[in-house]
């Protein structure tokens, strides 16, 4: 900022600050490249519609004699757009040093200088967007959500929402707008917000058309056959997404430190910033594209068979922040589900065959053991845990191969043993809701009244802050605060009615089978009552929450997740600070382990057999979910919400490319490429920490 | 009871193992000698049925027999195994070809030698080219026509039921297995042919996911009532999937490939129409004796001899399920 007060010196003089070289660089370069390419789609956008290649509107139109009103004005847009892109860049190119924002705002330059026309241009037709996006919904031409609802009379909540969303960006981008025509300073961060978001969206509406390219494209043909069907699918998100990048690099050039730094250090606060982004992505990219997709079938269904990978995600996740990994997380899995069905079946270990209870503690306890030898080996070596945990893979994976002879799967059915039935007394059960309660109740007293305080805090304060979003902070804490507030209250409500429900029959046991009890289909939820039978919803999914909730809570309210923090983020310190680092490792290779127990029982309970490759190739799942959900791979920093966001992603994507009939040939590829893409967000987020 | 059979088991291996052995040593005598060179072995159940059935026609023909392989899988290994069964001085050879220019030498040997080669399981993939290895003939599967029987058996018992099959899905868990593509490909010209969609659908060995991604394709098409699964694990996914959707046994028509304790359950509960079985029996009992006839009286059949496929359904599955309990299937 030093330097913006000489700025106007150097303009006149024809000198160059350093600060101005920047505008040279290479990432300049690929600015101007992305600035061409938008104007050359947009034109051929255009050519499209005005030869009559590209329809919209009325479909019914077909001799395409005439062109409508509202391929006139995407056509005459797309000239407009393409032009403006290509003067841009040929602006860029022209000046050896261009002028930028900060000149615009200091007063030393005019709105015609290349950067900031096309940056208000943006805004401008987003502004133009919401205000059509709105207006097209209202009057039911662009009919969302159910779309049997023919009449129009009425418009349903997803239109809601989507006006609601549209009202939003049309006060965002006018504001933006106005304050950029007003040579405010506040412009410069509202801008970079809104070329973000848009970005992000458009890469949403991006991925839901493209990954219906597939269908457009001849058979035997590529996607060269069908240009226009191809540009009517993505041409309007790339063209967006290509201006909002331009858009968002020129307003890092020069750059204003305190707006760009306040976007990255806000989405680098969470750990899982990058995963949510990427949840909501897939969630509304798949909704869009499949109707089928944001239904409780489908949901519950990707939930349910997640259940797995989710348990292991959580140990693995703890891992990898103090800094180790673990690849035998598979055979650890496949090793305790065999031990588990063996020991209610045919007995392990020389003993007879066990009550589930007895039988689940056993494997839990069996797969503890396999962690401590990981931990042990790893300490006591010193070997790197991505090689002791590779040969553990693999020494693991001997355990089912020898316990099953022939390559048998191993069935609960076969033995004809009845299902484990366990009974107890409601007073357990009322135990276990009071202490939930009382958790609950310790929750609410530490947070709720830092949360409020916090709301209070920066209305009190409003006047005296400087920073560009306060407005903004003050709506979102808000809000966010009463989420969590309704989000207790509704459990104490669930937790009192189960009480009160329980004492009315204390007289009778009750009596529940042990494999519905670890993972069997729930029937009935407190507030969506009866589940149709479509919905195949686990109990292993309330397991799996609860842990994700219960580690959340170690990690990081509790001295031993700083430590773990600590061993992963710097062992030295952590040793000197008198943290027993292999202590804290072992532990954490045990707790992973006894995950993988878990994980191995939910699923005996559910799917009822073993065979010898159970679990083969889990461990890169869970790991990529991890990283997914913002693990460092270098440890010492992520969090156990994450790897749940981590785990969902990766459900969601199958459920996702299954419903909207995915190619099996491309299945793999768009997978790898949606995770990479994930985990790149991920790292832009969280960049300004390094 | 199992432990003791298991123990037996490993036994009589062990004592066969040393009889072959003397009975190597001691190969002056009259006997005929065999040798059987595979890429797999003793630790699969599938290659124990194959080596019972080479031990029960060499019993039958007083012969020495060794069978060479891996215990497990091995493909490189398979060079060496082939010098040591022509060192055995045979009276024929049988071996599986899953990679042709890693026996050539030892294939090329034996025909210098005059010992008649027979490929068995897994067949020369240059036969009938210029690059085919001078083998006699080959004795094992033909997954391709597996696919046909299965989708075929679908539509006649669609027509049988009196509806039709609108749509059909084929699963495949390891994708890219020549194996497992032909078994697809067999199934879908089928299709083709009654101008019936089928669609492809990737699924793994995991049953829970496997299930997870069925009830999720059949509420995207709901209009599918034929499915096709390749293999034990996938079908224990189908099962799954069954019996947590609460679907009625008529509503799919379903088969399968190979066998496992779970597949006869299913088939004898109506929901598999039939499975499709290789017979791995045949392919190492009839390989012996047609090394002994052709060693012996120069006799060769006509073509190929198909082992499969052999077609396991509810008419025969009770009487498979004791052969299965003796070993033979």
């Amino acid at each position: 900022m030093a330097n913006a007060s000489s700025s106007a010196d150097m303009l006149a003089s024809g000198q160059y600050s350093p600060e101005r070289k920047l505008l040279r660089n290479s990432k300049f370069t690929a600015t101007i490249i992305l600035l061409v390419v938008t104007g050359l789609l947009s034109l051929l956008f255009s050519e499209q519609i005005l030869t009559g290649w590209l329809a919209f509107g009325e479909r019914a139109n077909i001799s395409r004699r005439e062109l409508n009103l509202i391929e006139l004005l995407l056509a005459a847009g797309g000239i407009v757009w393409g032009l403006l892109s290509l003067y841009t860049a040929w602006g860029f190119l022209r000046h050896p040093a261009t002028p930028s924002m900060e000149d615009y705002l200091g007063g030393r330059v005019s709105l015609r200088s290349p950067g900031v026309l096309f940056t208000t241009a943006l805004i401008g037709l987003l502004f133009a967007v919401s205000i059509f996006l709105i207006e097209q919904v209202l009057t039911g031409w662009l009919p969302l959500g159910e779309r049997a609802n023919i009449s129009r009379r009425d418009i349903n909540t997803i239109e809601w929402v989507v006006v609601g969303l549209g009202v939003l960006g049309a006060l965002l981008n006018g504001r933006t707008l106005i304050f950029l025509l007003r040579r405010d300073r506040r412009a410069w961060a509202w801008a970079q917000w809104v070329s973000l978001l848009t970005v992000l969206l458009m890469m949403m509406a991006l991925f839901s058309g493209g990954i219906d390219i597939y269908s457009v494209v001849p058979p035997g043909g590529t996607a060269l056959d069908n240009i226009p069907g191809v540009l009517e699918l993505v041409a309007l998100p790339l063209i967006l997404v290509l201006s909002a990048i331009s858009t968002y690099r020129y307003l890092t050039l020069a750059v204003d430190l305190s707006a760009d730094q306040s976007i990255r250090n806000r989405l680098a606060k969470s750990p899982g910033a990058g995963a949510i982004i990427g949840l909501a992505a897939l969630l509304i990219g798949f909704s869009l594209a499949s109707s089928l997709f944001l239904e409780p079938r489908a949901i519950a269904s990707a939930l349910s068979t997640n259940v797995t990978n989710g348990i292991v995600a959580i140990g693995i996740t703890l891992l990898m922040i103090s800094g180790e990994f673990d690849l035998s997380v598979g055979s650890i899995f496949g090793a305790s589900a065999l031990i588990f069905i063996l020991a209610m079946t045919e007995g392990v270990f020389g003993l007879p065959p066990m009550n589930a209870v007895i039988a689940a503690l056993l494997s839990l306890v069996f797969a503890g053991f396999l962690g401590f030898i990981n931990g042990v080996l790893l300490i006591r070596t010193g070997i790197p845990s991505f090689i002791v945990t590779l040969g553990t893979l693999l020494a693991y994976r001997a355990i089912p191969l020898v316990l099953i002879p022939e390559g048998r799967i191993i069935r609960y059915a076969d033995y004809g043993i009845p299902d484990p039935f366990i009974d107890f007394s409601p007073f357990l059960l009322i135990a276990l809701l009071v202490m939930g309660g009382l958790a609950l109740a310790y929750y609410a007293i530490r947070q709720l009244p830092t949360m409020w305080g916090g709301v209070r805090r920066r209305i009190v304060t409003y006047r005296e802050t400087t920073a560009p979003f306060r407005d903004v902070a003050i709506v979102t804490s808000a809000l966010w605060s009463a989420v969590v507030t309704a989000a207790i209250a509704g459990l104490a409500l669930f937790i009192f009615s189960g009480i009160a429900d329980l004492l009315s029959r204390t007289d009778e046991m009750l009596r529940i089978s042990f494999f519905d009890l670890a993972n069997g289909r729930i029937e009935s939820l407190p507030i969506f009552g009866r589940l149709t039978a479509d919905i195949n919803l686990r109990t292993g999914v309330f397991w799996w929450f609860l842990l994700v909730i219960v580690f959340q809570f170690i990690l990081t309210q509790m001295r031993y997740g700083g430590f773990t923090f600590a061993v992963g983020g710097n062992a030295g310190a952590a040793r000197a600070q008198g943290i027993s680092v292999s202590r804290v490792k072992i532990t954490n290779f045990i707790i992973c382990a006894v995950l993988c127990g878990v994980a191995g029982i939910t699923f005996v309970s559910r799917v009822g057999s073993v065979n010898a490759n159970l679990g083969d190739g889990l461990e890169l799942e869970v790991i990529a979910a991890s990283v997914i959900g913002g693990v460092l791979l270098t440890g010492g920093y992520g969090s156990i919400v994450g790897a749940l966001l981590g785990v969902l992603i990766f459900g969601l994507l199958r459920t996702g490319l299954v419903l909207v009939g995915m190619d099996p040939r491309v299945f793999f590829g768009v997978q790898g490429i949606i995770i990479i893409v994930a985990v790149v967000i991920n790292t832009a987020v969280r960049r300004v920490r390094t | 009871m199992r432990k003791i059979a298991r123990v037996l088991a490993a036994g009589l291996l062990a004592a066969g193992a040393v009889s072959v052995g003397v009975g190597v040593a001691g190969a002056q005598d009259d006997a005929l000698t065999f040798a059987m060179v595979s890429h797999g072995g003793v630790s699969n159940p599938f290659w124990i049925v194959v080596i019972k059935g080479m031990e029960d026609a060499c019993t039958l023909l007083d012969a020495n027999c060794q069978w060479l392989s891996e215990p497990d899988y091995g493909l490189e290994q398979m060079a060496g195994y082939w010098d040591d069964a022509l060192a055995l001085n045979p009276a024929g050879v049988g071996t599986t070809v899953p990679d042709a220019e890693v026996i050539r030498s030892g294939v090329e040997r034996a025909a210098e030698l005059d010992i008649p080669v027979i490929v068995f399981n897994t067949a020369d993939p240059g036969a009938g080219t210029d690059s085919a290895l001078p083998t006699l003939f080959y004795i094992g599967a033909n997954e391709f026509t597996g696919g046909i029987s299965n989708a075929q058996r679908v539509f006649a018992e669609a027509a049988a039921a009196g509806t039709s099959v609108t749509r059909g899905v084929c699963t495949i868990q390891e994708q890219g297995h020549s194996g497992l593509e032909a078994r697809c490909a067999g199934v879908e010209s089928v299709f083709d042919e009654m101008g019936v969609p089928i669609d492809r659908l990737n699924i793994t060995n995991n049953p829970e996911e496997t299930a997870g991604i069925l009830s999720d394709y059949f509420a995207a098409n709901a209009d599918t009532n034929a499915i096709f699964m390749l293999g034990p694990a996938p079908s224990s996914g189908l099962n799954l999937y069954l019996q947590e959707s609460g679907r009625e046994a008529g509503s799919l028509f379903a088969t399968s490939h190979d066998t496992s304790a779970e597949i006869y359950q299913m088939i004898q509960d109506g929901y598999l129409l039939q499975t499709i079985d290789q017979q791995p029996y045949l392919q190492g009992f009839q390989t012996i004796m047609w090394l002994y006839l052709n060693s012996q009286f120069e006799m060769a059949p006509g073509g190929d001899i198909f082992t499969g496929p052999g077609v396991i359904d509810g008419s025969n599955v009770a009487a498979i399920i004791d052969l299965t309990a003796g070993g033979y299937r």
